[in-house]
């Protein structure tokens, strides 16, 4: 694999959150389910640019939806995790786990 | 009571100067979630993040293409410039009986070179136009601050300098003299010349959505 193909923080955040809210997976939706879970303001536009860089990886894919007049007839744009996207997703949790395993200084949840 | 309606210049500025594909869609998600429960603080904020990340983004994803648009955009103003002076040198005493006259030329001849070169590099990449005539414009004005502050060479390669020249002359023959609003006058000027050549004033969003939908299809 190379180091294109992987996984950044914030690409892996967006995709955890498009699996977590599965078929209406836009936007607002999946900043607000960043937004919830992390506590902090999401730029939609950073959003957006982590989205379009997991398109071209092939772990994402898109299609537009319907305009609505609350969104000024704009169309909404739905984003899907793909089968590579997904097995990347399990592959980068093992890394993790196994990086995360056996360290003192980060058992109890103390800083 | 708040407004329903989005600050407007924040939206127009986004829809003019955002550079991701995905830009109407974005302009639908930021309506949509300030309709419900945000302020106008917030709607300027997350604007202006989406312009600065989406054409920070869209040029480190196309660096060929990044290098290439500056290559066209340096080569043709080299071109121009060097091709202008000369052909000026030589013609500009049986063109002109007047210096205002000359220097009213001058000024049109630049911001002609300054709209075209833009065009030129819009046209040539049709589909990330915005970027990179963007990225044309920031290397232009960091070139030309460097140049100011540290006296550096080949001044009349920028568009700004001979500008400010001819603008102040032409202050001058109107009894004004006043070299710092010749010079932001001519920055201005520079500025809106490249993004009206560059096509930034052509409302081109949907085609923009269009265009990415035939690339992801």
């Amino acid at each position: 694999m190379t180091k294109r193909d992987q996984l950044g923080n914030f690409e892996l955040m967006v995709m955890l959150a498009l699996i977590r809210i599965g078929d209406n997976a836009y936007g607002v939706p999946i900043s607000e389910e960043l937004e919830k879970r992390t506590g902090r303001e999401v730029a939609i536009g950073s959003v957006y640019a982590a989205l379009e860089r997991l398109e071209d990886k092939g772990f994402v894919t898109s299609e537009l939806g319907e305009a609505t007049p609350e969104r000024g007839g704009r169309a909404k744009r739905y984003f899907r995790v793909t089968g590579r996207g997904l097995k990347e997703v399990r592959e980068t949790q093992r890394a993790l786990v196994k990086l995360w395993h056996g360290l003192p200084e980060l058992a109890g949840g103390k800083a | 009571m708040r407004s329903n309606q989005p600050p407007r210049i924040a939206e127009w500025l986004l829809r003019h100067f955002g550079s991701s594909p995905n830009n109407t869609e974005l302009l639908g998600d930021l309506d949509e979630r300030y309709r419900h429960e945000h302020s106008r603080a917030w709607y300027w904020r997350q604007a202006m993040a989406a312009i600065v990340v989406s054409f920070f983004k869209e040029v480190w994803t196309h660096k060929p293409l990044a290098i290439r648009a500056l290559v066209i955009g340096w080569a043709m103003k080299v071109a121009w410039v060097s091709a202008f002076l000369y052909v000026y040198g030589l013609s500009a005493r049986r063109l002109f009986s007047a210096e205002i006259e000359a220097s009213i030329f001058v000024a049109l001849v630049g911001i002609i070179g300054m709209m075209s070169t833009a065009w030129i590099i819009a046209q040539t990449h049709r589909v990330h136009h915005r970027p990179m005539v963007l990225l044309y414009l920031l290397i232009e004005l960091i070139a030309s601050a460097l140049t100011f502050l540290f006296n550096g060479l080949f001044g009349d390669y920028y568009w700004i300098f001979p500008l400010t020249q001819v603008l102040n002359a032409i202050f001058a023959h109107m009894g004004i003299f006043n070299f710092v609003a010749a010079f932001w006058m001519s920055a201005a000027i520079t500025v809106l010349s490249i993004l009206v050549g560059g096509g930034f004033f052509t409302s081109n969003v949907r085609s923009n959505s269009a265009q990415h939908q035939s690339a992801t299809a």
